[in-house]
């Protein structure tokens, strides 16, 4: 098996240059699978963190609102509705908040969300996974404070002590979120009676519910989308439903289409080998002659394509892998890319199975060599 | 002395049945003896390149037997013919037929290390076949970097590695200017001595003189046998 390995690490070494086109072939498709799917990967991340934010509360906005993302904009819930919601039975907290896209007068970092939340209610956030990298959080009293995110922190070089600008009131930084991987990382957070001043708001936007028994979310749910006909109710079963759909769908066009990159990598792989054998035609008569049998020869050969496809699938993986993670810098922390061990162990088999099938009609073509003919041939 | 190779009614028809069919043996039976040194010789054409090969397990006769040490060896499949080749047989091509992108002793190794003999062992013994043949100190040099003579020694130091049962050398001179071909002569005569059974297919009067027995063949046929 050594002796097969020093070979083929000689025969791929005789046509660098070829050796090396072919390998960037592979290394373009298992990069562009490996760049392309951990961008997928990210993008199911980021969903499902946020979707542990929702776990065990139901979502409310106002129906006519055409869904989850736009919600903010077209929903209106009155203090009336807070007050019906809380009376409803299973209910145990109802949280408001608003939340729009902000314009900011600092900066020129990626779009930032300002939310709106009561000081009161900075509990429920906080055992939700948010936890504080630096300072406070804000408290009941608080007017003119805010709390910011990590990247919105980082991008724009503030620390507590520091002060905003939001429509032209400015606000003081008294405590930073740590780094989540969610939306959260790139908002602002301000008292919600502020906010609704600043903003010229009468209502609430949305609202989280909290059922008394946190197991039976979706009956409560159930119960409120029963009597309650002018909103919606979700849960995080509902959302990771309708971003799992989505999801696929992504990972499927990402991956499919640069798993066609790949194949076309891998039929350079079986161009170079069939090429290779022709050009050997007479050593592996020679071999044949001399007592390698044809299942050596099929081996020589099938270890020469993987030995290829697998190159380039390692450097493929490396620079796919360190391209998806610069973009995480290139935007600003918005797209995140998570390059997997799955994904990473998927485009190493991707390869070598790519080098195997590659090489398989080549080395077939190899032991069907007639070695008289072969030694014949100059 | 005992029969080692024994062929009976060999007959080799390329293309049978088809307008092209051609006749290039026609009932041969022979037997080689241990320790022989034989030359078959024959005009070109004659099916002496055929018969050889057919003898070194490279070629299916379409009639009749080869036996090896007593074994029908036609019987087998390819991968066990190769077996074969590889512990019985030794080749010396007048091609030469070295494999480039090793050296001397890489080449030397190789049906060795096919048979599975262990790495340093497989060096040991290329190097003292390689002194064999008088070339221990340009084991390290590649076939481009070897004259003719040279390449035919290396060739025949290939041919003696797994200590086989009859080297079979075809036109080993016929690339080699005259003065080199009486030392491959000499050579295979030495090894000879030192028990080793040869078949040469030669032109060669020089090769033949030197040979215990001669076999003409001519037409597909033995003449005299």
């Amino acid at each position: 098996m050594n002796d097969l390995i020093d070979l083929a690490i000689k025969n791929i070494f005789r046509q660098k240059t070829r050796t090396a086109l072919t390998i960037i072939g592979i290394l373009i498709g298992i990069g562009a699978v490996v760049a392309l799917g951990s961008i997928s990967e990210g993008i199911y991340t980021q969903i499902t963190e946020e979707m542990q934010f929702m776990a065990g509360t139901i979502m409310v906005y106002s129906k006519g609102s055409s869904g989850f993302m736009t919600a903010f904009e077209g929903s209106e819930i009155t203090e009336g509705d807070v007050e019906e919601f809380e009376d409803f039975s299973g209910v145990k907290q109802v949280v408001p908040y608003v939340m729009r896209m902000g314009e900011i007068e600092i900066g020129m970092g990626p779009t930032m969300l300002i939310i709106g939340i009561d000081p009161e209610d900075v509990e429920f956030f906080k055992s939700r996974g948010t936890e504080l990298d630096s300072g406070r959080e804000i408290v009941v009293g608080d007017t003119y404070q805010t709390l910011i995110g990590y990247t919105y922190a980082e991008g724009n070089g503030l620390e507590v002590g520091d002060s905003i600008e939001l429509k032209k009131n400015s606000f003081e930084v008294v405590g930073i979120i740590e780094s989540t991987d969610a939306d959260i990382d790139n908002s602002v957070i301000i008292p919600i009676d502020t906010m609704m001043d600043v903003y010229n708001m009468d209502n609430y936007k949305s609202l989280f519910i909290t059922p008394e028994d946190v197991s039976k979310v979706e009956v409560v749910a159930e119960d409120l989308k029963s009597s309650f006909d002018d909103f919606e109710f979700i849960t995080s079963t509902d959302l990771i439903k309708q971003m799992a759909s989505i999801v696929d769908m992504i990972r499927f066009f990402t991956i499919g289409i640069s798993s066609i990159a790949a194949v076309v990598g891998g039929l350079g792989v079986m161009n170079t080998m069939i090429m290779s054998v022709l050009e050997r035609r007479r050593e592996i008569g020679i071999m044949k002659a001399v007592g390698a049998t044809n299942k050596y020869i099929l081996t020589q050969i099938l270890i020469e394509s993987v030995m290829i496809s697998l190159i380039g699938g390692l450097v493929g993986i490396t620079i796919g892998g360190l391209g998806s993670y610069s973009l995480r810098f290139v935007s600003g922390g918005l797209a995140m890319a998570k390059v997997t061990i799955n994904l990473v162990i998927g485009g190493l088999l991707f390869a070598i199975s790519l080098g195997l099938i590659g090489g398989l009609y080549p080395a077939w073509k190899a032991t069907k060599l007639d070695p008289i003919e072969a030694i014949r041939y100059e | 002395m005992s029969n080692i190779i024994e062929l009976k009614s060999i007959e080799m028809t390329y293309n049978p049945g088809k307008e092209n069919e051609l006749k290039v043996l026609k009932g041969i039976n022979l037997k080689i003896h241990k320790g022989e040194m034989v030359a078959l010789l024959g005009p070109s054409g004659s099916g002496k390149s055929t018969l050889m090969h057919i003898i070194g397990c490279l070629d299916r006769p379409t009639k009749g037997k080869v036996y090896i040490e007593g074994k029908d060896v036609y019987k087998l499949s390819e991968d066990e013919l190769a077996l074969v080749r590889r512990k019985k047989i030794g080749f010396i091509f007048q091609q030469f037929n070295l494999i480039n992108v090793f050296t001397a002793v890489e080449n030397v190794e190789l049906p060795m290390r096919l048979a599975g003999v262990e790495k340093n062992e497989a060096r040991k013994q290329a190097m003292q076949l390689l002194k064999l043949v008088k070339l221990g100190e340009r084991s390290g040099h590649f076939p481009n970097q070897l004259s003719g003579g040279e390449l035919q020694r290396v060739a025949t130091a290939r041919a003696l590695a797994n200590r086989p049962l009859i080297v079979l050398a075809d036109e080993p001179t016929g690339n080699l200017d005259s003065k080199t071909g009486e030392e491959i002569i000499e050579l295979m005569n030495k090894l000879n001595d030192k028990g080793y059974t040869f078949l040469i297919v030669t032109h060669d009067p020089l090769i033949a003189k030197s040979a215990e027995r001669i076999i003409k063949i001519k037409d597909g046929k033995i003449l005299g046998g």
